[in-house]
């Protein structure tokens, strides 16, 4: 990995940044009904232009600071598209609604800079920042509907669960920092300080899993996923999920390397590695087969399509976990097919819930097993492609969510747990059971009555997008981060480290 | 080339369908989709049909590569015999399809075209995949649109009918695809020769083997369906529209007993031999066990879905005899049972749709009403029974003599099943087309001229492969005695008892171990 200037790398979180600025500086000149007409596509052509700046943004890092790699640009993409996607969602939701003020797509817009902060950071600060502006940004969207009581709920648990795990988060750092002397993801521990480091790097991935929403760190999903409208449901579960992970997966890359890497690289982890990290896998894959069984059996239940996404996302999160499964002594650590499903997973969520906002009605009241009842038939385009992506987070082929899944429990079994792959196999037939149902009363009958639509241009083209890139990518899956591993950055390429902070005896 | 094209152009077709204009709703527009639907279909049909002259060569091209392991999964592409006939089956029946589902459609010709086809193609691509991932893709895929067919078109019970059929067989797969990703990571290779080869290096512990066989085995064995795992097929196969059925019970199923020709006893010979009496009395069980339930039934479609369990018994129990007849007897009954299914499904559909009852207690008298529809039923009718100079009797003659030359107590009891046969069918026919229509019922019209030509053709395939089996025996049941050649090498030496050379050859498997 090699420097290179800021402008080109952070060009696409720039580009972000501004789109949103300028949507925030136009809003009050607007009158209410071309807010919604304007705002979400200024923000919208800003997050493509951005994905196209990503296209040609260089490999590299800035200072050690913030880096690009192959996997980085697939997960920058694949928010950039998720979040246009939403946009039209969300467009949709404010416009039939008729809300005032146009502030939530500059929110948005922020959301999305804050997770491709998150997805860029090589550093535990630079990550904590970006995570900070993500969060607080996608608080004040599920907050929306302030006149609702699930809404204020809502907020308020995900505020609070919110602010008490980035404090854990932080103290993991701040141990982190005892430990190595660095902030980055990744650094050489002093000799005698593995007990800090390995707290650190516990309470950093506690503070993680919350924010993947991970059993037992889950208790805020379903409740945050129902009370924030259809639309913002998707961009959160979409988006937030990724950044998390490419936030985790940094800090497992570095624990075995000893130094920031890219997050496609191939890394062997030397002995004293594994001392710390085969007790966090413990931690890590514990969480993530309760996850898997936990939410894929609570999704059975469901009948309100947020919530049915609530618990899926648990159970997505839990198969994404064990991606950090560690291989046998001498074999290298891959977490490609991770990022691979979370490709999958945020086209997926944010095509599934705006095609769902655009379905729901005034008020989402509509989100519902009943409320969903025949409108595939009145709505082909959104029932064909809520089809599509059901079948993905369900891990059938011909899905992207069908690649991911084989290929992280493939790796599984690789590495020897086919007991585990089992498990997440049967647990996610159960899953397969409850989208299935959403499936069958989606195609069933005719609709009773068909409820308001929006603005519809912007949510047509994002979810039609996203369904048939979700088939597209699995007929031809070249462009993926599938082929060789990246190799691993040489130490010497990095800025040195600040002077480790003396020894105290 | 011809077989990416085989494979490929159903999802055109499907695509194609989904995007042709007008409003759907308007018959005129429906009525059009029908026929493009139809012309395409016989189009991808006519196309297919080199295979079964022995030509289509093979198709290979990375797909995509696993991390962590060398395997990069191929869309390989093959044929053989069985195969061959497999593509004509699952080809040709797509048209009837598409003809039966004029009537339950109505309005929704697009969505119900574009099911179909999208559905031939993953048949398609499952029977022609030589990649185990690929297969398995194909395989689960066809699952989608057979849900949104259950789903839009199906009767009453369709949600739980529905979820029985998607989950039951789901959950067979799962072992499957996990014993996929073992294979992966023992043998680094998804292509089946290699994998056929892996095995046979005894690079795979005999204890893993056999677990691998298992998982193999349940898949199909549900899919079959074989007996404990058949709860979902009487439920699905009532509900199924009588079109879609045609797919179902026509060309779906058989890719059970098509997993146990070119998957599992060529990948593991040996398990096959030795749990060879399991398989052939599970089928047994399901033969007659079938046929008699089958006579208890009071809803034909009902019974026709148990006539299915019963006549794919018979060919699980002459596949696992591994008797050279039987193999034959296998392909045939598998063309001719498709056959014979589908036109069933047919005039059932034909039924249901004009008075809204599958019952057998519903209807009588048909035969001064509607001349037509008894001529093709009764026809049908002991076609399925197995009459001599259908294909039927070809099939479950060839299949009955293989299973005596292995053991005369398999054929004696299995034999059964084809006297329950015809009498559970003459008992349909007789409530239905003779005697008096039941009080209160309405008057049934006779077949239109679609219905009928719709069934016609199969009929006469079924006889002319009756009269012709050898068209079928000379290909598919040479490969499919291919095929079983070493599991039946392995059941020899088993029954010799062990020889010296068998224990020298099972020696290194267990010395792996």
């Amino acid at each position: 990995m090699e420097p290179v200037a800021l402008f080109p790398l952070l060009a696409p979180i720039l580009i972000v940044l501004a789109g949103g600025l300028l949507a925030l500086a136009a809003e009050p000149f607007l009158q209410n009904e071309a807010k919604h007409r304007w705002l979400p596509w200024i923000v919208a052509c800003s997050m493509i232009a951005a994905a196209i700046a990503e296209v040609f943004a260089p490999v590299g890092h800035l200072q050690g600071m913030f880096a690009n790699d192959h996997a980085r640009r697939w997960l920058s993409l694949a928010v950039l598209g998720a979040a246009a996607c939403s946009m039209g969602g969300l467009q949709q939701t404010l416009s039939r609604d008729r809300f005032a003020g146009g502030e939530s797509y500059a929110l948005a817009a922020m959301a999305t800079v804050g997770v491709l902060g998150m997805i860029a950071s090589l550093d535990a600060i630079a990550f904590f920042v970006s995570v900070e502006t993500a969060a607080l940004a996608i608080y004040a969207l599920v907050g929306l509907r302030r006149h609702r009581a699930e809404s204020n709920e809502a907020l308020l648990k995900y505020f609070v669960m919110g602010a008490v795990f980035s404090g854990i988060f932080l103290y993991g750092t701040a141990l982190m920092y005892g430990a190595t002397g660095s902030t980055r993801f990744g650094a050489e521990i002093i000799a005698g300080r593995e007990s800090y480091a390995l707290l650190g790097a516990a309470l950093m991935s506690a503070g993680l899993l919350f924010k993947v929403g991970s059993v037992p760190f889950h208790a805020w999903a379903p409740d945050a996923y129902t009370g924030a409208p259809v639309a913002v449901t998707g961009l959160m579960g979409a988006i937030i999920k990724v950044g998390g992970f490419a936030g985790l997966g940094a800090l497992w890359l570095g624990l075995a390397a000893g130094h920031p890497v890219a997050l496609d690289a191939a890394i062997v982890p030397s002995a004293q590695a594994r001392m710390l990290m085969e007790p966090l896998q413990l931690l890590i894959v514990i969480s993530a087969i309760l996850s898997m069984v936990v939410g894929n059996f609570a999704a059975l239940k469901q009948t309100s399509v947020r919530r049915l996404i609530g618990y899926s996302a648990i159970a997505h999160a839990g198969y994404m976990t064990l991606a950090f499964v560690l291989p046998g002594a001498g074999e290298a650590i891959d977490l490609r097919p991770l990022w691979l499903y979370a490709v999958g997973y945020a086209l997926a969520t944010a095509g599934a819930l705006t095609a769902v906002a655009a379905l729901a009605g005034t008020e989402d009241a509509k989100d519902d097993l009943a409320g969903l009842h025949g409108r595939g038939r009145q709505a082909p385009l959104y029932g064909l492609a809520l089809t599509i992506f059901l079948a993905s987070f369900a891990g059938l082929p011909p899905t992207l969510g069908f690649i991911g899944k084989f290929s992280i429990l493939q790796q599984v079994v690789n590495y020897g747990g086919w007991m585990i792959a089992l498990v997440g196999l049967v647990a996610a037939v159960a899953g397969a059971g409850a989208y299935l149902r959403l499936v069958v009363q989606l195609w069933a009958g005719s609709p009773k009555d068909v409820p308001a639509v929006g603005i519809q241009t912007l949510t047509r083209w994002g979810v039609a997008t996203s369904a048939v890139l979700v088939v597209a990518l699995v007929a031809w899956p070249r462009p993926l981060p599938l082929g060789k591993p990246a190799p691993a950055v040489q130490a010497a390429t990095m800025l040195p480290a600040a002077a480790p902070p003396a020894v105290v005896k | 080339m011809l077989l990416l094209a085989i494979f490929l152009a159903p999802i055109a077709a499907a695509v194609i369908a989904v995007l042709a204009h007008g409003k759907d709703a308007d018959q005129g527009a429906g009525d059009a989709v029908h026929r493009l639907g139809l012309v395409l279909s016989l189009v991808i049909a006519a196309f297919a049909t080199p295979l079964a002259l022995g030509h289509g060569g093979a198709f290979d091209v990375a797909w995509f590569s696993v991390p962590g392991t060398e395997a990069v999964i191929h869309l390989k592409l093959g044929t053989n015999g069985v195969t061959a006939w497999m593509v004509q089956l699952i080809a040709w029946l797509t048209p009837f399809a598409i003809l039966g589902g004029r009537g339950v459609a109505g309005g929704r010709m697009r969505e119900y075209v574009a099911a179909i086809f999208f559905c031939e193609a993953m048949m398609l691509g499952a029977v022609l995949a030589r990649d185990l991932v690929l297969f398995y893709v194909c395989y689960e895929a066809m699952l989608i649109p057979m849900l949104v067919l259950l789903a839009i078109f199906g009767g009453p019970e369709r949600r739980q009918a529905a979820l029985w059929f998607v989950l039951m067989t789901m959950l067979g797969s799962v072992p499957l695809l996990v014993a996929i990703w073992v294979i992966i990571a023992k043998l680094g290779t998804t292509d089946l020769a290699m994998a056929i080869e892996g095995l046979r290096s005894g690079a795979i512990s005999a204890g893993t083997q056999n677990w691998l066989f298992w998982a193999f085995a349940l898949a199909f064995a549900v899919k079959v369906p074989l007996v404990p795992l058949h709860a979902w097929q009487a439920r699905t196969y009532s509900e199924v529209p009588g079109g879609a059925a045609v797919l179902l019970a026509g060309a779906m199923a058989k890719l059970g007993v098509y997993g146990f020709l070119v998957f599992v006893l060529p990948m593991f010979p040996q398990q096959s031999a030795q749990h060879a009496q399991l398989f052939i009395v599970l089928g047994v069980v399901g033969a007659v066990g079938g046929a008699v339930v089958a006579l208890a039934q009071d809803d034909a479609k009902r019974m026709l879905a148990y006539s299915s369990l019963s006549h794919l018994g018979l060919v699980v129990t002459g596949i696992f005899t591994f008797q050279q007849a039987a193999l034959d007897g296998a392909v045939i009954q598998m063309v001719a049972h498709g056959l014979s299914a589908a036109a069933l499904f047919l005039l059932v559909g034909a039924v249901e749709e004009r008075t809204r009852s599958p019952y057998l207690d519903d209807h009588g008298g048909f035969a001064s009403k509607a001349p037509l529809f008894t001529i093709l039923f009764v026809i049908s009718a002991l076609a399925a029974a197995g009459l001599p100079g259908t294909a039927n009797f070809a099939g479950e003659f060839l299949l009955l003599l293989g299973a005596w030359q292995s053991a005369p107590w398999i054929a004696a009891v299995a034999g059964l099943s084809v006297i329950l046969g015809a009498a559970y069918l003459l008992t349909l026919v007789q409530k239905w087309c003779y005697g008096t229509a039941p009080e209160g019922r309405a008057e049934i019209t006779d077949l239109t001229t679609r219905e009928a030509l719709s069934v016609v053709p199969l009929l006469a395939a079924s006889i002319w492969l009756g009269f012709q089996p050898g068209v079928i025996s000379a290909y598919g049941g040479k490969s499919a005695g291919q095929m079983a050649e070493p599991a039946r090498a392995a059941a020899a030496a088993l029954k010799a008892g062990p020889t010296p050379a068998a224990v020298e050859t099972a020696a290194p498997a267990t010395a792996e171990k």
